[in-house]
């Protein structure tokens, strides 16, 4: 816990003192702290209390199976679990929000519920938990060691749906950070299975612009025609090369040939 | 008019007028007074009930918001509610006032340390995931109350 503190305190900077004032974590400590199944009366009662009492504005419960009531891959369980959480959370504030952070389906056939018309069904255990909840976000990993992780929206009943999604792991300030060069779709498509889409020269040609920089450029690129915005600075330079578009030096700009 | 004595007549009607236009507040007024000590005697009888050991104790915890077991409103009801405009928390709507949002990963992918980044930027209202001076791909946001309102978010 204290490897995950320091480098958000860093992170928060002169706001530290907000969060110092505002975040309490409850803490593993004793016997009486690890045991927390939302099952015994007395669990449920003291997180009650301690909720009560403190009247956050927010609640986040990780992991939840270690509250949950019974067997969580059993709907019936899964349902108890959700109502006692909402009973207890909102005691004494119906407005409080809810976080669950739960586990997921594991390999290449989990990863791959995580995205589109299966994406509610990524989470572990019994769907009533996605029923219940208003917005649900899945996290996959992006690469094997887990440094880049991509985030995509499983549901959001109040609003609109992000697109997925790339995080990285920034070793040096040790949080994550958003990493737009990363290829979602390359990794949906290679874990779907999905027939590769081509992205050539002829899906750019036509693109209007006027004179633009690189950075820019790809964007435009990507999101014109979807592809990843490495493939799009590659792109870029086909571009240049069959003499569709030029470079200007001087002012680093790419234009129309 | 203004610094002009009014007659009797003129002070009678602007006198009229005033009640007239702040009756709904008045009326607001009686209708909360109401509602709390509805509430008092409620959590009273609660009080009564709890030390009372030999009877059955009955949680109002769940009970719904405008008095009744289940919460229901008329459609006006609904319509007239005040809009919050600081209900949202994070992105469009996925996590704001009672609302609830999971988080699903597999075990050690990094889910708490996600999640504890998303806590200290809600509260620090920074931008979630974002590095100083980008905005995130798919404009998922941060927001809250203003930093001094914060009552806080709390990690269980």
């Amino acid at each position: 816990m204290q490897d995950d503190l320091e480098p958000l305190k860093k992170y928060a900077g002169d706001d530290w003192p907000l969060v110092e004032k505002n975040l309490l974590i409850h803490t593993l400590e004793t016997d009486r702290d690890i045991i927390l199944h939302l099952s015994d009366p007395k669990n449920a009662r003291d997180l009650e209390n301690a909720i009560r009492q403190r009247n956050p504005i927010g609640v986040a419960l990780d992991p939840l199976n270690e509250l949950g009531i019974g067997d969580l891959s059993k709907d019936v369980d899964m349902a108890a679990t959700c109502r006692e959480i909402g009973r207890i959370s909102r005691t004494g504030n119906p407005d409080r929000a809810i976080i669950i952070a739960t586990d997921a389906l594991t390999g290449v056939a989990g990863m791959k519920k995580a995205f589109g018309f299966e994406a509610a069904g990524f989470g572990r255990n019994s769907k009533v938990l996605q029923f219940w909840s208003r917005a649900s976000i899945n996290v996959i990993p992006g690469t094997e060691d887990y440094t880049v992780l991509v985030l995509t929206c499983a549901k959001n009943n109040n609003g609109q749906m992000f697109s997925p999604f790339a995080v990285r792991f920034n070793p040096e300030r040790l949080i994550y950070e958003v990493d737009q060069n990363f290829d979602v779709e390359a990794l949906r498509r290679e874990i779907t299975g999905a027939k590769p889409v081509r992205f050539t020269l002829d899906m750019i040609r036509d693109l209007k612009f006027k004179e633009m920089e690189i950075k820019p450029l790809a964007k435009l690129i990507s999101d014109q025609t979807g592809c990843g915005r490495s493939r799009a600075y590659e792109l870029v330079r086909e571009a240049c090369k069959a003499k569709i578009w030029k470079f200007n030096k001087l002012t680093q700009t790419y234009a129309k040939a | 008019m203004d610094g002009a004595l009014l007659d009797k007549k003129q002070l009678a009607e602007r006198l009229r007028l005033r009640v007239r236009v702040n009756v709904g507040h008045y009326l607001d007024i009686v209708r909360d007074k109401k509602t709390r000590r509805d509430a008092i005697e409620q959590a009273q009888q609660t009080i009564i009930a709890a030390r009372d050991e030999t009877t059955e104790f009955v949680d109002v915890g769940s009970s719904g918001r405008n008095g009744s077991e289940l919460s229901f409103r008329s459609p006006s009801e609904i319509l007239a509610m005040p809009r919050n405009p600081a209900a949202n928390f994070l992105g469009d709507r996925l996590l704001g006032v009672a609302l609830s949002l999971v988080v699903a990963g597999i075990g050690g992918i990094g889910k708490s340390r996600l999640l504890l980044q998303l806590l200290v930027a809600f509260i620090t209202e920074r931008i979630w995931l974002a590095s100083r001076r980008t905005t995130p791909k798919g404009n998922l946001g941060c927001w809250s109350k203003r930093k001094t309102e914060s009552r806080g978010c709390r990690m269980t």
